[in-house]
């Protein structure tokens, strides 16, 4: 177990085969509440109310919810970007409002928040200096970061000359200069095409391969049922279901089976076999593949073979 | 110069008492004395609305434990991370265009060219007062423009956000800007320094045409004598100078010089070209220097020869000077100490610069009229005979003690030994002519030490520019960590405002009288110095007046008093920014991180409590 007090900068060792879910706790919030009041005091807004939540080391928490939720609320008291009405939130051990714990999280807004006067090169070093880490392995960090990402190309160029695709990779390579522990990823996919989804999807894998604790907000079901281990779903500020996202989807009481190469004899004596023994057939047929996979698929073959390609309509 | 503080060391500077309603609170002392007032008025504003928000106990356990922790904060400031959020204020206010104030600086300076008179008795003056006001003009709109948008802009702009959420400490993102924004000031104010200095050098400098037919011959001259002697030809400066030529070895002119007038002199040198003399009359000099004064202690003798602290006023409100009446007995005396052959060796230069008050007209108004120096043993009273010299108004005479003085019996004296006693020297000055006065003040009249290279001093007046824009971009960078932009950059034009004209609000702030009883008298038609009829609405207006004078005598308490840290009257004088005295650098560098300290404070702790993502 890596101490969580000991304010290193390599990510935790300990692989997911702890069981992600199983390890220490790296955030926790205790009957975190924020209200939105004006500058009397009245009450505007009860975004969240006495929440209570836990994320474990190295595994991939997705917080839900629709717009006004309170995810978003909950993200920036966590950075301490907001002081929290009552309860408590405390992150890597520390209270969320303690600024030394930034020195081993990441950030990813949703919007870029970088400066736009600078080009990426000046960004990253900026922020790398905010961080305890030596010179010469700060400059060897931002060239690996700006590779990485595929920025090298237009490393010199201010940020306000960037596309959004550019912004979103420059704005990852910042939340990643410290190698951190925790990241904390808000709408990590919103506004990305599908190639640029599953970059990002991977990436997130990836970090949690390295063993870093990944938590990420969004409203796009399918992609964080994708990523997630587990998920919190919240709804006018209240939490309202925790969990493990393959026991929350699992369906219980339908067996599913996938077989290549059936006959139609099989297929017959199969269901012979269900009848007899009093199970419902409840659908047979042949499975889907996800549109995804088939617009990866065809981008891919272009790449490798540019032309014009034969469609032919399918019924 | 007018100087209305005194002169002091800094040691003493330090230490001056200074009154606070019945008792007097040394200087140093007094800082902490405030620095704890401020301390707990705002402990007591945070614990208000804190406890209004939570309840008293919730209240004072979220302020006291906001306290602790902002102060171990504070001990946890990185010089690194201070130094990129510095870089990045920088370089955000470079990107931002600055230079466009630099661009209306040289537009300014090419327009001034053509309107500054250097015709007058005292360009230099002119000049130099031009250049560092409107470089102090142009200095403070930039540090406001720049200080109060910055923080409010990243706030709204969320790019906080990330900077928050990195290991940054509150007090380092507002420290970083205080020395960004100072160090984009402080290249912006070298390169308006630098191009003044040369707009200076170019505008007073000036020669004069010299021709044979100017000059004739000096009859009945013993060696010492000029050979030639004449006047310049008038040149559009609005001025010619008489010229004194002397001869060379082989008997022909070979250099002069021509006389000081306007503030300055030229060197001549002759050539021989064809067999006609050549002069050439060489730049001014004179105009641009920075004289070390150093002064003594003024008491005055009425006119029957008794001691008395000061002269008499002869009507004038302003009461600066004092007048000693001329053809009594009546003189000022200034008290030199630490005089000493050391710092003197060629004897004592003494610069008086007095008024004259005239009760007739005399011959002409412009007839000089005249003044005597005695210099005397403060010890065993022995004297110099009188000195004589013809005073002027608004002229600075020079007068130069030798070693060797006469007494009244015109035996030898030497200076150093009978005059000055322990390095201590009287120098009495009296009028001789009956029914016209003398007025002076402790500083009119002074040993001129040693000259400093102008440049240097030049210098030094930029540097009493500097701590003003230092202290407006704090207030910026402070009134921006808890106000909207616009609002906080009114906040900080309120304080330069204020700053400026403390004299004013000081008059005000002491006064009877406050607005809303004003605003009744006006209204009513009633006359400024009868009082109201007594009653409740007139209880209440003075109650509210009571309630506005204390602000606005808390705030004359509170802010910098900005005239005071100029130095501009010292350059365009001509009189050396001394080091270690006080008015002087090092005292006003103090005074500066007088304010900065607690202002660094206020805003660190009102950055820290502030929810960036509200």
């Amino acid at each position: 177990m890596v101490d969580a007090t000991s304010g290193s900068t390599s990510p935790a060792t300990t692989k997911s085969s702890a069981g992600a879910g199983q390890g220490e706790i790296v955030i926790e919030t205790r009957n975190l509440s924020k209200v939105y009041s004006d500058f009397w005091g009245r009450e505007k807004v009860r975004a969240l109310k006495s929440l209570d939540l836990d994320v474990r080391r190295g595994e991939i928490f997705g917080l839900l919810g629709p717009n006004g939720s309170g995810k978003t609320t909950t993200m920036k008291l966590l950075l301490g970007l907001l002081f929290p009405t009552s309860g408590e939130a405390f992150v890597l051990g520390k209270k969320a409002t303690d600024v030394s714990k930034n020195e081993r999280i990441g950030y990813l807004p949703e919007e870029s928040y970088l400066y736009r006067f600078l080009n990426a090169e000046e960004t990253l070093d900026f922020y790398g200096q905010l961080f305890d880490i030596p010179r010469a392995e700060r400059k060897q960090r931002i060239k690996d970061l700006i590779e990485k990402v595929g920025l090298t190309g237009a490393k010199r160029r201010q940020l306000k000359e960037y596309s959004k695709g550019m912004t979103r990779r420059i704005g990852l390579a910042q939340a990643l200069i410290n190698k951190p522990e925790l990241i904390l990823l808000d709408e990590p996919t919103s506004g990305l095409d599908p190639i640029g989804t599953r970059e990002m999807k991977d990436l997130i894998l990836e970090l949690k391969d390295q063993g870093t604790t990944v938590v990420m907000c969004s409203h796009l079901l399918a992609d964080v049922q994708d990523v997630c281990d587990r998920i919190a779903i919240l709804h006018r500020g209240e939490l309202k279901e925790l969990g493990r996202v393959d026991s929350l989807l699992k369906v219980s009481g339908i067996t599913e089976m996938q077989v290549r190469d059936m006959t139609p004899a099989a297929e017959k004596e199969v269901k012979e076999v269900l009848l007899k023994h009093k199970a419902n057939l409840v659908s047979i047929g042949q499975p889907t593949t996800t549109l995804e996979d088939l617009f990866l698929k065809i981008v891919r073959e272009e790449d490798e073979r540019p032309g014009r390609r034969v469609v032919a309509e399918r019924k | 110069m007018v100087i209305e503080t005194d002169v002091l060391t800094l040691g003493e500077w330090l230490f001056t008492r200074i009154p606070v309603g019945p008792i007097a609170v040394p200087r140093l002392l007094m800082w902490f004395v405030v620095m704890f007032v401020l301390f707990f008025v705002g402990m007591v504003v945070a614990f208000i609305s804190s406890a209004t928000r939570f309840g008293p106990i919730e209240g004072g356990r979220r302020v006291a434990v906001g306290l602790f922790e902002g102060l171990t904060d504070l001990f946890h400031t990185s010089p690194r991370r201070v130094a990129a959020m510095t870089w990045l204020a920088y370089k955000e206010s470079i990107r931002r265009k600055v230079l466009w104030a630099f661009g209306i600086f040289i537009l300014l300076l090419l327009f001034a060219g053509w309107f500054l008179d250097s015709s007058g008795s005292r360009p230099a003056e002119v000049y130099l007062n031009f250049v560092m006001f409107s470089t102090l003009c142009l200095v403070l709109v930039l540090a406001v423009v720049l200080s109060t948008f910055s923080l409010p802009k990243d706030i709204s702009d969320r790019t906080i956000f990330t900077i928050v959420s990195k290991p940054v400490r509150r007090q380092e993102i507002v420290l970083g800007r205080m020395l960004g924004f100072t160090a984009t000031g402080t290249v912006l104010l070298a390169l308006m320094g630098a191009i003044s200095f040369v707009f200076v050098l170019g505008g007073l400098n000036h020669d004069h045409r010299l021709r044979d037919s100017d000059l004739l011959p000096v009859t009945q001259r013993s060696d010492k004598d000029p050979i030639l002697a004449g006047r310049t030809q008038k040149l559009t400066y609005g001025h010619n100078h008489e010229v004194k030529i002397y001869p060379g070895p082989d008997g022909k002119p070979a250099y002069g010089a021509t006389d000081n007038s306007q503030g300055h002199f030229h060197e001549i040198t002759v050539t021989q070209e064809n067999g006609k003399n050549v002069y050439t009359v060489g730049p001014s000099q004179g105009l641009l220097m920075a004289r070390e004064a150093r002064y003594g202690k003024l008491t005055f003798r009425d006119r029957a020869g008794q001691d008395v602290p000061r002269g008499i006023n002869v009507g004038n409100e302003w009461e600066y000077r004092s007048y000693i009446e001329g053809g009594t007995k009546a003189a000022a005396v200034w008290h030199f100490s630490d005089v000493n052959e050391r710092d003197f060796p060629n004897g004592l230069p003494i610069e008086l610069a007095l008024r004259v008050f005239r009760t007739y007209k005399g011959r002409d108004i412009k007839e000089a009229i005249l003044g005597s120096i005695v210099l005397r043993n403060p010890n065993t009273k022995r004297a110099t005979k009188p000195l004589y010299f013809e005073c002027r108004e608004y002229f600075t005479d020079v007068k130069h003690i030798p070693r060797e003085v006469y007494d009244s019996a015109n035996q030898p004296l030497d200076l150093f030994r009978d005059i000055v006693h322990d390095g201590k020297v009287d120098v009495e000055i009296s009028c001789a002519m009956p029914s016209q006065y003398f007025g002076m003040a402790q500083y009119d009249v002074y040993l001129r030490v040693v000259d400093h290279p102008f440049w240097l001093n030049f210098i030094k007046g930029y540097f009493g520019i500097w701590t003003r824009m230092v202290l407006v971009i704090c207030f910026g960078v402070m009134f921006s960590t808890f106000l909207r932009g616009s609002v906080a950059m009114l906040a900080t034009m309120a304080a330069i405002v204020g700053g400026l004209f403390m004299d004013f609000m000081q008059e005000l702030a002491q006064g009877a009288l406050g607005p809303m009883v004003a605003m009744k008298k006006i209204v009513t038609h009633q006359n400024e110095v009868l009082p109201l009829e007594p009653g409740m609405e007139t209880t209440f207006l003075q109650t509210l007046d009571a309630g506005f004078l204390a602000i606005l005598n808390i705030t004359v308490w509170l802010l910098p008093d900005l005239g005071k840290f100029s130095f501009d009257e010292y350059v365009s004088h001509g009189f050396d920014v001394p080091l270690m005295l006080a008015p002087g650098v090092i005292s006003h560098l103090l005074t500066m991180f007088a304010y900065l300290v607690p202002m660094f404070l206020v805003a660190h702790y009102a950055f820290r409590a502030r929810e960036v993502a509200q």
